[in-house]
């Protein structure tokens, strides 16, 4: 019997991605922004991440609004050094979730671990919190 | 000022009840077939509790189950330390639960409990969805389900020197003010108050269909999240409205 | 007063459509410098009664053991309502953002801004 907490799980679920994959940061935050989960190197910021996440989420929505496209299930922000944001919203029970990574490397993958932890949270989610 | 008595004639629980209620500051010494234990109240709780070299929460539930004995009870006396961090009316929650299920090591367990302590059902369950609560929010540190009066419902608490009933009235002070004002300014219906300290993260999120009683939950600052506080909080107010009767 | 105005127009701008009010009230409740865009919300009012709400939240503070209030956020249905203190604790800022504001940007942004507007406050 799993004896971690559902926030337990969900933390140690995005410490386990970004240890396998070698991301720095990654958060799961809600719609205002406010971090529910996270994992991250030293020195990195997950309330800012998450502020900047939601601000990201809520342009991209407007945008996609304005262009008559679906809602977007990536928004990814580069930089000049190949380094990506990369946020991955999704939806569980009404609410809105934004699971975000920093990779680090150009090239890198990300859409396979983003994919398995998005699910794995739908399963705790439905563990513990339904 | 003291007491002596019979546990016949007064059961622990009803001690602890009673010295808690009244918000003493007072010394219990209970004797039980050659064993003396030793319960210190203070401001609404029970402050610290010994027996042997055993102190805190454990000897409350193991002398809960002594049914024959003699107390003295004396006033005034001030705890040395505080082992104890729950509130009264969950150690005695606790304490009946575990009679209940014989988990008790020290003593040979007894099928038959003569507690005279009657259980608030309502007060056990949300007592448990407290304690349920507890384990997923981050950096918790106590929390409780108050009346707009103040007064605990049911309330649970992770960290030593935190006093729920305490924390409950002052906060209650603060939400109604704040209830009242954005009421007069119009700025809509209120859903929860936030209040960040040096230390802490306070939130009051009004239980669902009901201005009377409200879900406070107090976070340690550096260990907590924001979005996790307000999400569970959010979660648990739904459960424990649901829970609530009438 | 001048510096502290233009302040509080880059904090308007950076919210945008989210802006509903802002001020710098003393803890005698008076306000020193902001306004509303709203005709709905009273500015002056919510100075005065949020300079109260801090006072009680200090003194709530300090009894319970949590150390010193930094901020106090409201939620309704239709606002965020965020009170933080600034300086040595003599003024706070109030700030009224629309629900669809990103509370996360909102408070990094007042984080960023507290100190500018204390250094602004003519003394």
């Amino acid at each position: 019997m799993n004896q971690l907490s559902g926030s337990s799980q969900l933390n140690k679920l995005l410490a386990d991605m970004n240890t396998q994959e070698g991301f720095p940061i990654s958060v799961l935050t809600d719609t205002q922004g406010l971090t529910v989960a996270w994992a991250a190197a030293d020195g990195m910021d997950p309330e800012r991440q998450s502020a900047v996440v939601a601000f990201v989420q809520k342009t991209a929505v407007q945008a996609s609004k304005q262009l008559g496209m679906a809602s977007a299930d990536e928004i990814s922000v580069f930089d000049a050094n190949g380094q990506k944001l990369v946020c991955r919203p999704f939806t569980i029970n009404n609410n809105t979730m934004i699971l975000a990574v920093m990779v680090a490397k150009r090239n890198a993958s990300y859409r396979k671990s983003t994919n398995h932890v998005i699910h794995e949270i739908r399963n705790i989610w439905k563990t513990f919190w339904k | 000022m003291g007491m002596q008595g019979n546990l016949k004639d007064m059961t622990i629980a009803d001690l602890i009840q009673h010295n808690c209620q009244d918000r003493k500051i007072a010394q219990l010494r209970i004797q039980h077939s050659g064993e003396e234990a030793i319960l210190y109240f203070k401001g609404g709780r029970v402050d610290h509790a010994a027996l042997g070299q055993q102190t805190g929460e454990e000897v409350v539930y193991h002398i809960l189950g002594w049914e024959e004995g003699s107390f003295d009870l004396e006033s005034g006396i001030e705890s040395p330390q505080t082992s104890v961090t729950l509130s009264w009316s969950a150690l005695l929650m606790e304490g009946a639960r575990r009679l209940d299920e014989n988990a008790l090591d020290l003593e040979p367990i007894q099928h038959e409990s003569n507690l005279r302590m009657e259980a608030n059902p309502m007060a056990i369950k949300l007592d448990d969805v407290l304690k349920e609560m507890s384990a997923e929010i981050t950096g918790y540190l106590a929390s409780a389900v108050v009346g707009m009066d103040g007064i605990n419902v049911a309330a649970h608490s992770r960290a030593k020197g935190v006093d729920p009933e305490l924390i409950s009235a002052q906060m209650t002070m603060l939400f109604k003010l704040v209830d009242g004002s954005v009421t007069k300014l119009g700025a809509g219906e209120i859903e929860d108050n936030l209040t960040t300290t040096d230390n802490a993260y306070l939130l009051m999120h009004f239980l669902p269909g009901s201005k009377q009683y409200y879900l406070g939950v107090a976070v340690d600052r550096k260990t907590g999240n924001l979005g996790n506080l307000r999400l569970i909080s959010k979660m648990y107010a739904e459960r424990i409205s649901k829970a609530m009767p009438g | 007063m001048a510096k502290l105005e233009q302040i509080i127009q880059q904090i308007r701008s950076e919210l945008g459509a989210d802006f509903i009010s802002t001020d710098i009230v003393g803890m005698d409740g008076i306000s020193i410098a902001g306004g509303s865009i709203s005709p709905d919300f009273d500015a002056n009012d919510a100075a005065a009664r949020f300079a109260m709400v801090m006072k009680l939240a200090a003194r709530v503070g300090d009894k319970v053991g949590m150390g010193k209030v930094d901020d106090n956020l409201v939620t309704t249905d239709k606002a965020y309502l965020i009170s933080r203190f600034i300086g040595n604790g003599s003024y706070y800022w109030g700030l009224a953002v629309t629900r669809n504001a990103t509370l996360g940007s909102v408070r990094i942004m007042m984080n960023e801004y507290s100190d500018q507007l204390w250094d602004a406050i003519p003394r």
